[in-house]
């Protein structure tokens, strides 16, 4: 059954199970979705680093479908361990078409990862822009409808982008997708750096992820937690790695998403801001362009893959359980579920860098890569933004939700699924085990040469732990006004939600009261052509076009005055025409 | 459960209890020369203790009382006065 697997695609794997899924009856799909992502990542494991498979596409091209090194590896295993979790923990959904684009939203992630040459590379990126909209739409809120619209609005931007610059690409006759740091900084460079941008949800452009995984369906939202935003960082590390511009841009989303977080009420919102913030440490370290950087941004992108779908697993099967996504109305979770509030420490430790979890051994290789290469404001403002991390993951989200005494507003009113229990501790147990043995687990897989990094210092260990002391005063003086309330915070997306709506609405209604004036008009003008031609002589007569009259034969008849009229115009035209030419 | 936000007494005991963790870890780092040839403001003594505090509350001011009453609206904001809430 292995065997049968070597050198097959693991993304075409994941989306064939997803067709799989979809069609069986939902007892099948459980099993389906729970076992058949391991025969991927099995898939994976066997395909040996150098392998590029490819096929001949209307002969000029050759097609580069399955191309695996280093840096392309370590992101197609994690993308395959997490579509194994991301099974688990959404098998019971009843939904055949989430079943269906989960799946093929894995499968084309993977196919982003693994694609050597442009034309692969666009087919799955728009088809992972595309199954992941399906994962918003699956959400039964009347919101998700819009949401997902918006969010493939802007995906098709980003896609049509990318597309630009691949056209471009094609045409001077560059196929393989390589780093173009190289020159030349022509418009396809610009063009596919500014896609790859809106996909990794640089600031201000990364309002489409805050709206739309918030909208998306509680299992829907663990996938997405994972996927697109690390495709992106892999397009970044591959294509733009080196990209001095890049440090501004990670910097900026660190603190941005940082600080934003610590104002939202609404738990998958307020993760999706810390993905903002801990995407910037990686875009960070794609600018800043070292190999420890790069291999900083690699492993924070595995890590974080850990890290943040087992924060969402966790909000999300809270909210499963009692229907509520709000922190102000929530309390006392600990109590309630305690396998739920380990896991949740496990993720919040690991996302704050706390010793002995994986966030700890990934987070601190940028910021030390920051310092090596003497950039000490950028090391500097991306500790900061791990003090706010510190702040709203590990102080207010686990205060509020799970410490605080319960406020009774969130009755149980289902119980958490146990492939969702076992997903969770799946998530836990990896990022301890990577946080515990970093050596073995991760650094000696990553691709840009020895790692340099020595997580286990004293200065290391004592740091962090510092500034987890330390942070928690301001919280606990501030706490009576740090609980959120009741509001929505407004982002860079309400340009394209308010003025750019009005902006788009007016030029409709102008457009159709144009259209529909000009249609009248024109309506007007036919049916009086057609009335004069249907009846020239009635024209003649003078009588009023619009006058409908019933059937008469005299209406038809004309005057003998007309008849002697028109026999003598005629006449006298042919005498002086005769005349004239004797 | 513990409740910090009503109980003052309980609140100050762990704001304590935090200071005092922290400088036994500045302790013990420095008495195990972790110290030692520092290149960087952070891995000076106390640097963390005084970047963490002072950046903690930067971010809270920042967010609480700068941003929030700037930007945050109520929850039907962008559906009030919308026939059509689909875009």
């Amino acid at each position: 059954m292995i065997l049968m697997f070597e050198n097959f695609h693991p993304g075409i794997i994941f989306i064939l199970v997803g067709f799989l899924a979809a069609l069986c009856a939902p007892k099948e799909r459980r099993m389906i979705l729970a076992c058949c992502p391991v025969l991927a990542l099995l898939g994976m494991l066997r395909i040996a680093p150098g392998t590029d498979l490819q096929f001949k596409f209307l002969e000029d091209f050759t097609i580069h479908y399955l191309y695996v090194d280093s840096l392309s590896w370590i992101f197609a295993v994690i993308f395959c361990v997490f579509g194994l979790i991301g099974g688990i923990y959404s098998c019971h959904n009843k939904s055949p078409l989430e079943a269906l684009c989960s799946m093929a939203y894995v499968g084309s992630s993977i196919g982003v990862v693994l694609a050597h040459d442009w034309i692969t590379f666009l087919f799955f990126w728009e088809l992972e822009a595309v199954t992941s909209t399906f994962l918003i739409w699956n959400d039964p809120r009347p919101t998700s409808r819009g949401a997902g619209i918006r969010y493939l609005l802007v995906h098709t931007l980003s896609g049509n982008l990318v597309l630009f610059g691949v056209i471009m690409k094609l045409v001077q006759g560059d196929i393989l997708v390589h780093n173009l740091m190289a020159g030349p900084y022509d418009a396809a460079f610009w063009s596919i750096l500014a896609g790859v941008c809106i996909n990794v949800a640089a600031v201000p452009m990364h309002g489409w992820l805050v709206d739309g995984y918030s909208s998306a369906t509680l299992t829907g939202s663990v996938f997405m937690s994972s996927y697109t935003t690390k495709v992106a960082v892999y397009s970044l590390l591959r294509i733009f790695g080196g990209a001095e511009l890049l440090i501004g841009v990670g910097v900026l989303m660190a603190l941005y998403g940082a600080t934003f977080a610590v104002m939202e009420n609404d738990m998958i919102k307020l993760l999706s801001y810390h993905i903002v913030s801990q995407v910037g440490y990686m875009v960070a370290g794609a600018g800043i362009g070292t190999s420890m950087s790069m291999n900083g941004a690699t492993s924070h992108a595995v890590c974080d893959i850990l890290f943040k779908s087992l924060l969402f697993m966790c909000c999300n099967a809270i909210t499963y359980a009692t229907g509520i996504r709000k922190i102000n109305q929530l309390g006392g979770m600990a109590k309630r579920y305690p396998l739920v509030f380990i896991c949740f420490v496990v993720g919040a430790f690991s996302i704050a860098g706390v010793p002995f979890f994986n966030g700890f051994v990934s987070k601190m290789v940028t910021i030390e890569a920051a310092e090596e290469a003497h950039m000490g404001i950028v090391a500097l403002l991306l500790e900061l933004a791990s003090v706010g991390t510190f702040l709203s993951i590990c102080f207010k989200m686990m205060y509020f939700i799970f410490l605080a005494p319960d406020k009774g507003m969130a009755p149980e009113q289902r119980a958490i699924e146990s492939n969702m229990k076992i997903a969770m501790v799946m998530g836990a147990v990896l990022c301890t085990v990577i946080g515990c043995f970093p050596e073995f687990s991760l650094y000696q897989f990553l691709p840009f040469g020895p790692v340099g990094y020595v997580p286990y210092t004293v200065m290391h260990f004592s740091n962090q732990l510092i500034m987890g002391f330390v942070a928690v005063i301001p919280f606990l003086m501030f706490l009576p006004r740090m609980e959120p309330h009741t509001a929505i915070s407004l982002d860079t997306d309400w340009f394209y939600r308010r003025p750019f709506k009005a902006c788009v609405l007016g030029i409709a209604y102008l457009c159709f009261g144009l259209c529909r004036s000009l249609g009248h008009a024109w309506g007007v003008g036919v049916r009086q052509i057609m009335v004069v031609t249907d009846n020239p002589m009635q024209f003649l007569d003078a009588k009023p076009f619009h006058e409908k009259k019933r059937y008469s034969p005299d209406n038809y008849r004309t005057s003998i005055a007309d008849t002697i009229m028109i026999i003598l115009t005629v006449l006298f035209i042919c005498i002086f025409y005769f005349r004239t030419s004797l | 459960m513990i409740d910090l936000v009503g109980d003052r007494a309980k609140r100050f005991k762990v704001i304590f209890l935090a200071a005092a963790l922290a400088l036994v870890v500045c302790a013990v780092t420095f008495a195990m020369g972790g110290y030692r040839e520092p290149e960087f403001f952070l891995q000076k003594p106390g640097g963390m203790v005084v970047f963490a505090f002072v950046g903690c509350w930067i971010l809270i001011i920042l967010a609480k009382l700068v941003l929030t009453p700037l930007l945050q609206r109520d929850e039907d904001y962008y559906e009030k006065g919308c026939d059509d809430s689909d875009v």
